[in-house]
């Protein structure tokens, strides 16, 4: 009882190596599983922005006399336009949770371990774009937040040596924050980045396919597998509901809210901050040097993409407690600093 | 013999291919950083009137395509000075109680004649010339590259 694109589609291609690989494809169960989940999650999240972006592109006009107007004629217009809009935004701040949970969840099995190596580096770069999809859309709303945030932004790394201006300037597409840079921002959020992110992404998960889910060394003895399909597909598609039903009740209960239009002659409003992912950098920005901040955080990024080269010991089988600690000390600073930053923002 | 050949053409190949697109790289980088525009835009505005401006009040106005500022002094004379703070760009705000401004965005101070008085910003406020026509006040500003 073959469906008949099954057989128009057999009579054409050979689709017996697709079908051997679905039947034996399994992911291994263990303590551990269930942080396999948020990898699928942050591919369906990712699905979801995309879907709510292109949607929003059909009404947003880049320009600094129509943006702010645009949202808002979305908002208060256009047919669920409150709904798209609030889904975008909560989605872009879900996403980047999931991914970070995904990122830190591999990093403590040590599933960057060979042969994943190259899994891990397309994994930080993805998060690298993912940053830059939220930095490049704040601005786009034109409110005077997003206006003052955004031009801290592309300010501060003026600071680097020889490259710095040079960077300053092709992120603002002049000496200040103007039409020119909401053209850019629009332009790199969704055109450049989509296209970036999407090749990475789709290489990030073929490996996945190609490697199967690596088995954490403390877990080396188990021997339970789950066949991929259909139980474990069955059990990813009930996380994407949960997810999807937790992100409408955020967006319908918290819809995202619109601020006035800025008027760039107004003195910066007090309080000119980020969104919870940049805090920790702001933070580091006001208590470090800004080149000393900068300069290490760009040092801990490389140094935090070369772990499974640097790893020797998980590269042998082997367990490294140095790089557990270093995983530790990495989340401590960044949970501490962000939660400082929110409340020295609060005392202020 | 024949590796030490296959080697010498690998390294003309790589090299090749490397010039190639430096070729390519190169403009796109310079495509990339927006001309300066060595403004033809006026450098004079006129910003107020005189009974506009209340004695240690401060109006907000565009300049050169920047924020600038024209405040009237306590005695009465008028001054004009640029609104970018020159930290990290902030429109900074007029304190008429303490004759400063004030950058909200990381603290910057600076004094009524543009000069540094707190940090993180380093340079002072670029100073404008006013010029009062009857009632009316007018800017200017050395034409420049923005
Ligand atoms: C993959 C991940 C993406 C992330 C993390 C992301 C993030 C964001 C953020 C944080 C905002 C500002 C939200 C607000 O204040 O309303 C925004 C706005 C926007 N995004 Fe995205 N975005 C993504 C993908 C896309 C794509 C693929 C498109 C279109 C092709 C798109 C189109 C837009 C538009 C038009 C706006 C402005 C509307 C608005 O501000 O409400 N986005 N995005
Ligand atoms: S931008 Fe004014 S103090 Fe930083």
């Amino acid at each position: 009882m073959k469906h008949r694109t099954a057989r128009f589609l057999e009579e054409r291609i050979n689709l017996g190596p697709v079908r051997d690989w679905i039947r034996r494809k399994a992911v291994p169960e263990h303590k551990y599983s269930v942080w396999y989940y948020f990898g699928g999650l942050a591919l369906f999240l990712i699905v979801v922005q995309i879907i709510t972006g292109i949607l929003l592109a059909f009404y947003y006009s880049p320009t600094p006399s129509k943006a702010n107007e645009s949202v808002r004629f979305i908002m208060e217009k256009v047919r669920y336009g409150w709904l798209i809009r609030s889904i975008h935004f909560w989605g872009a701040n879900f996403l980047i949770a999931v991914v970070l949970v995904h990122m830190f969840s591999t990093y403590f099995m040590k599933a960057y371990r060979k042969p994943r190596e190259v899994m891990w580096v397309l994994g930080s770069l993805i998060l690298g774009l993912l940053l830059g999809f939220a930095f490049t859309g704040y601005l786009l709303p034109w409110t005077t937040l997003s206006y003052f945030a955004t031009k801290i932004g592309v300010n501060t790394p003026r600071v680097l040596p020889l490259i710095g201006n040079y960077l300053s300037r092709i992120m603002m597409g002049g000496s200040d924050v103007g039409a020119a840079t909401l053209q850019r921002m629009f332009t790199l959020h969704t055109v450049v980045l989509p296209l970036l992110a999407l090749t990475l992404i789709i290489l990030h998960v073929l490996l996945s396919q190609v490697f199967g889910s690596s088995v954490p060394l403390s877990q080396s003895n188990y021997d339970k597998q789950m066949r991929f399909f259909p139980d474990y597909l069955l059990r990813d598609a009930a996380v994407w509901t949960v997810g999807l039903a937790i992100l409408l009740t955020f967006a319908t209960v918290f819809p995202a809210s619109l601020s006035a239009k800025v008027n760039p002659l107004q003195p910066a409003p007090a309080g000119t901050k980020p969104m919870w992912y940049f805090l920790f950098m702001y933070q580091s920005l006001r208590m470090y040097s800004r080149t000393a901040a900068i300069g290490s955080i760009a040092l801990g990024a490389l140094v935090w993409m070369a772990v499974p080269f640097l790893d020797r010991k998980s590269a042998k089988g082997k367990k490294s407690t140095f790089f557990t600690l270093f995983g530790l000390a990495l989340l401590i600073y960044l949970v501490s600093m962000t939660v400082f930053a929110d409340i020295s923002m609060k005392i202020h | 013999m024949a590796s030490t050949r296959r080697q010498f053409l690998n390294r003309i190949l790589g090299g090749g291919i490397t010039a190639i697109m430096a070729y390519i790289i190169y403009p796109v980088l310079k495509f990339l950083d927006p001309p300066s525009i060595s403004s033809g835009e006026r450098s004079k505005a006129f910003v107020a009137t005189t009974e506009e401006m209340s004695l240690n009040s401060a109006k907000f106005f565009r300049l050169l395509d920047r924020a600038a500022v024209l405040v009237r002094l306590p005695n009465g004379n008028y001054k004009s000075l640029s609104a970018k703070c020159t930290d990290l760009g902030c429109t900074v705000s007029f304190r008429p109680a303490g004759d400063y401004f004030h950058c909200n965005c990381h603290g910057s101070e600076f004094s009524i004649n543009g000069r540094v008085l707190r940090g993180p910003a380093a340079r002072p406020l670029e100073e404008y010339d006013v010029s009062v026509v009857g009632d009316k006040i007018y800017v200017s500003a050395p034409v420049k590259s923005v």
